[in-house]
């Protein structure tokens, strides 16, 4: 963000949000960063959304880093690994999980 | 109708040891545990010994000696009230000899006392009045024209209360209670012998003094020396309802004390097991706004929001608003409208909004306020311990020896609890503060952290992955627990990160500004000091790491065996009194009730099964989505219940330009708020005074809030949305929020034993309550973490984006303050505006200095983002480079300030650090008179003719 504007288009906060998320989970290492990211626009991220972000990665793949378009690729083709470390919180079960309290 | 006080044993419940004595109270063998006061003893053993200086909320006094008994065996007459009973004791509380004691104790209280009984507003309530029957007083020999205290000036400042002094018996409860219950020590008695009077500080005023308006002196005060205000003005109640604040997520319990329909006072419930007895300004006074001119008590329309708005009926409200969400739903698609729940709404009415959304409207398009405050503690704590709530109830801060407070202030934001960690704190546990402010808690009387650490706002994440470094370096961590509980190779892989010198305190003392050595002192301590209990608030979720830093806290707790037992655990304090129970109630687009996953086929063939429509296994928009997919296009119907988007949610532009975009924005709420100012239905609302429910506070703990009057809007919440949904065909048949309730537990697990039965049985319920857990679960993973093993998540420190520079050299933090509540919308509306009447912008002198500002200047704060103007307050409370303010006010809109920038995880808004710079001003901005204008023309009302 530049000093000038706050104000970003809803494709450039998409772009930014995926780049932070990745950020957050480069520690991991690229193979499962690549998978629980995919993992976190599946399962949070609203359809129209996702097709923003798909959209991107097909037109204009240069804003869209590796491990990104990696992760975007790997959502679309619908194949979110299941039960990666980072994710294993979304499991179902009795007692419950969220992104919130 | 009947009303009665609540028990008074006169002394607190001894502590427990375990063991008990049998002793003779007035022929009757009484068991009871040991070190109980035979005052207790008696009272629980169905007598009553009179007393004075005497009340249960407090500890025994001894100095009005009319609590005398007679012990055989023992010379003298000692006071029941600081005599322990013994095995074998034999007490005579009633005889001749006593009576004749206290009868001349008495004469000598009322012989300077004034005799206006049938005119004073306790007449009725008072227990001078009471012990003076009791006693069987009949004249006082001394007369009543020697020298008196009666005729001196009542102190009438503070809003809620009055002090008399001539009617003082100098007693010491309300000094006591200051002291013992809230722990503020404002009150002291003045002066020696005849001239001894209560004084609050230095003998100033209530107002101006140190008194925090909690109530507990005036609830201790046996006479009308210390007397609500309105008791005064309508008389004592005649009835009481047992109910549940709605402020805040402590969840304190009161008896709402009535006179027919009218408020008369609220009292915290003894039985509370929240708040114990006690309150706070908000909840025992700032109730006010229920009754408040500016309610909105009739439904209204608009074509377009810079129309008057006009009266309309119920039918006409809810067919318009069902007519055009159809309308732009076939226009636009299933996915283009969505709603809101409310964290002050109850959990019967937020699972209805949930379900018109995902039932009625098709999506999942649903989210809360909770996402602009502790999402990530959900997700962190999820990814961690494996759900997404704090461990511990409230008591459990009793066990402490070491509480660690992290981005909270709970004297402002949570001060029943508070004051409970403050008795826990005067009892000798230890206090860390990690915060950029010198809140209260660093400095206040008789508690004074070991360690603050006030650090820049953003460097959370590193601060706490450096406490992990001493922990891990140092070999201070429980490697009995880690093996048992945790996984062991995820903790190796943790070790090895936070062991790196770069983690290390003294590499990150330049991003922090804190200490090394107060960072290596403060993590030895949290380590070794036995049980160690994590407190936190704001300050940890809202930055654009908000999740990584609950990941960190959890790291640190399950390192140092600190979780699965009393006295430790990790706490968020929650911030609105019902975001526990929204969040637990399905209201986050991507999840049903019990935080199962849309995508779960099972989980949603069950709701399918229940509510008879196929529902969307996609996720839907989380608020800050919604806006950005107004001004795409793509979104153009929301329903708003009870939350005021426009004034607490980041970059109030961003927010309107959301809001103008749409076709269909729905309101329902007590006031035309700020939200409603883009409007086109309003549905007026009702409050926790008015309606049957439930709320569930930050232990989990689920409560009934209970109606106590008839709506003035003419229905409750749960009943409006009803209408809604009907009118969509969605043919709901709710009588009563009990059937809600029973749906909940019906459709979520954790819920399974919730009825209305049960609550009224055992008063409350902390979920998980079902056939595993049938009493509920006061503690969270005792013999195991939910999640199974307890997983160690390498959280590495990536720093906010936003960034000072020479334009926006200052950083700014926002929060809240003890008189008032979120956005203001109920507290403006009280007389707590008397303590906060502004928001002021919290500067140090040496940044004061720089730019030629004093204290009371109006200074414009300006960001990225925009810009407002306030006046400025130079304190030392903020460290040099940050300043503060906080968003109760709408003239402010501090939200116009802060940026879209989020956490990673969550979308929840870095609210706590925004590059700012500050200098003088004139007065308000363009900005804000613009608003202003905008927000006038938009509340008005077109006389009912011309809307005829």
């Amino acid at each position: 963000m530049s000093d000038d504007t706050s104000v970003m288009s809803t494709r450039d906060r998409l772009v930014y949000m995926a780049h932070q998320i990745a950020r957050n989970l480069a520690t991991m290492g690229e193979e499962k960063a690549v998978a629980a990211l995919a993992e976190h626009l599946t399962r949070f991220w609203d359809p129209r959304m996702k097709a923003q972000i798909v959209a991107i990665a097909l037109n204009q793949p240069d804003r869209l880093s590796p491990s990104v378009a990696a992760a975007v690729a790997r959502m679309a083709q619908g194949k979110p690994a299941p039960d990666v470390d980072a994710t294993q919180f979304n499991a179902v079960d009795e007692t419950g999980h969220c992104d919130a309290g | 109708m009947s009303f009665s006080r609540e028990t008074d044993h006169g002394t607190p419940a001894a502590i427990a040891t375990g063991k008990s004595v049998t002793l003779t109270i007035d022929g009757q063998s009484v068991t009871l545990p040991e070190g109980t006061s035979i005052m207790r003893a008696a009272s629980l053993s169905g007598g009553s010994i009179p007393k004075l200086c005497a009340t249960d909320s407090v500890e025994s006094f001894g100095s009005c000696r009319l609590c005398l008994v007679e012990v055989e065996g023992r010379n003298g007459y000692p006071a029941s009230c600081t005599t322990p009973i013994a095995d074998g004791m034999v007490v005579r509380t009633q005889t001749e000899r006593l009576k004749k004691l206290r009868r001349g104790v008495m004469e000598l209280y009322i012989s300077d006392h004034p005799l206006d009984c049938l005119t004073c507003g306790a007449n009725g309530d008072c227990e001078l009045q009471d012990q003076a029957g009791a006693v069987g007083l009949r004249d006082v020999r001394y007369g009543y024209d020697g020298a008196t205290n009666m005729g001196q000036a009542k102190d009438q400042s503070n809003p809620y209360f009055d002090f008399d002094p001539s009617k003082c018996i100098v007693c010491s409860r309300c000094v006591r209670a200051c002291d013992e219950v809230q722990g503020t020590f404002a009150l002291t008695i003045e002066g020696m012998g005849f001239d001894s009077k209560v004084s609050a500080s230095q003998g100033e005023g209530f107002l101006g003094s140190e008194c925090v308006s909690c109530g507990a002196c005036v609830q201790a005060c046996p006479t009308a020396s210390l007397i609500e205000k309105k008791v005064v003005e309508v008389g004592t109640p005649d009835r009481a309802v047992v109910t549940t604040c709605a402020y805040c997520g402590v969840g304190c319990t009161f008896r709402a004390e009535m006179r027919g329909e009218e408020l008369v006072r609220m009292v915290p419930w003894k039985d509370g097991k929240a708040n114990r007895g006690h309150s706070c300004v908000k909840g025992r006074f700032a109730w006010g706004y229920a009754q408040h001119q500016d309610r909105i008590l009739n439904p209204m329309i608009r074509a377009s929001v810079d129309q008057p708005w006009r009266e309309v009926s119920w039918d006409e409200a809810i067919a318009h608003t069902a007519s055009e969400f159809r309308r732009i739903q076939a226009k636009y698609g299933t996915r283009s409208i969505g709603g809101i729940t409310s964290s002050r709404c109850t959990n019967e009415e937020t699972f209805l909004v949930q379900k018109l959304i995902r039932q009625g409207f098709g999506n999942n398009n649903v989210d809360t306020c909770a996402r602009v405050c502790h999402s990530p503690t959900g997700y962190g704590l999820s990814q961690t311990f494996g759900t997404s709530a704090g461990t511990q109830d409230f008591d459990s801060v009793m066990q402490a020896d070491v509480i660690l407070v992290i981005g909270a202030n709970p004297t402002d934001g949570h001060p029943v609890f508070a004051s409970r960690m403050k008795r826990r704190l005067r009892q000798g546990a230890k206090l860390i503060v990690m915060d950029p402010r010198r809140t209260d808690l660093v400095k206040s009387p008789h508690v004074e952290a070991e360690h603050h650490l006030p650090l820049r706002p953003g460097t959370n994440v590193a601060m706490l992955t450096a406490m992990a470094h001493v922990i891990v370096t140092e070999k201070l961590y429980d490697e009995a627990f880690i093996r048992e509980r945790c996984d062991w190779d995820e903790f190796a892989d943790w070790a090895e990160f936070v062991s790196q010198p770069a983690r290390s305190p003294e590499a990150i003392e330049p991003l922090t500004g804190v200490k090394a050595d107060e960072v290596r002192a403060a993590a030895r301590l949290y380590a070794t000091g036995g049980n160690g209990a994590i407190y936190y608030g704001l300050g940890v979720t809202e930055h654009s790491q908000g999740s990584s830093t609950v990941m960190a806290i959890a790291n640190l707790a399950m390192a140092t065996g600190n979780v699965g037992r009393e006295g430790v655990g990790v706490n968020p304090l929650r911030g609105q009194n019902n975001v526990q129970g929204a969040c637990d109630m399905g209201s986050f687009p991507h999840e049903f009730s019990g935080y199962r996953h849309v995508s779960d086929d099972a989980t949603r063939q069950l709701f399918e099964a229940a509510w008879g429509v196929a529902l969307d296994a996609e996720p839907g928009l989380r608020i800050p989505n919604m806006l950005d997919a107004a001004t795409d296009g793509t979104f153009k119907g929301l329903f708003v219940q009870g939350e005021d988007i426009l004034q607490s949610d980041p970059n109030t532009h961003h927010v309107a330009a959301g809001l103008a975009a749409m076709e269909c924005v729905v309101v329902q709420d007590l006031f035309l708020n700020e939200t409603a100012n883009y409007a086109h239905v309003f549905l007026p609302g009702s409050t926790f005074l008015e309606k049957d429910g439930t709320f569930t506070n930050a232990e989990r703990r689920i409560q009934r809030v209970r109606k106590v009057m008839a709506p003035l809007n003419g229905h409750a919440d749960w009943e409006i949305v009803q209408l809604v949904a009907n009118a969509m065909g969605l043919g709901w048949t709710y009588d009563h929020p009990a059937q809600i309730m029973d749906e909940i537990a019906a459709l979520t697990p954790t819920f399974a034993g919730v009825h209305y039965d049960r609550l009224e049985a055992e008063g409350s319920l902390q979920w998980p309550a079902n056939d595993a857990a049938p009493d509920g679960t006061p503690t969270m993973h005792i013999d195991g973490f939910v999640r199974g093993k307890g997983k160690f998540v390498v959280t590495d420190y990536v720093p906010t984006d936003e960034k000072t520079g020479p334009r926006f050299p200052l950083l700014l933090t926002t929060g809240r303050i003890l008189s008032h509540y979120n956005v203001g919308a109920q507290t403006r509306r009280t007389a707590n505006t008397a303590w906060h009447p502004e928001d002021r912008l919290e500067m140090h002198p040496s940044d004061a200095e720089n730019r030629g500002l004093n204290d009371g200047d109006w200074v414009t704060l300006r960001s990225r983002a925009g810009e407002t103007t306030l006046r400025a307050l130079v304190t030392e409370r903020v460290a040099p480079g940050v300043v503060y303010t906080t968003f109760h006010h709408p003239e402010t809109q501090a939200n116009v300030i802060t940026t879209d920038y989020s956490d990673w995880a969550t979308n929840c808004p870095e609210y706590k650090v925004t590059a700012v710079q500050v200098m003088a001003s004139n007065g308000p901005s363009d900005w804000q008179q613009g608003y202003a204008e905008q927000a006038r023309n938009s509340r008005r009302i077109a006389p009912l003719e011309a809307a005829e």
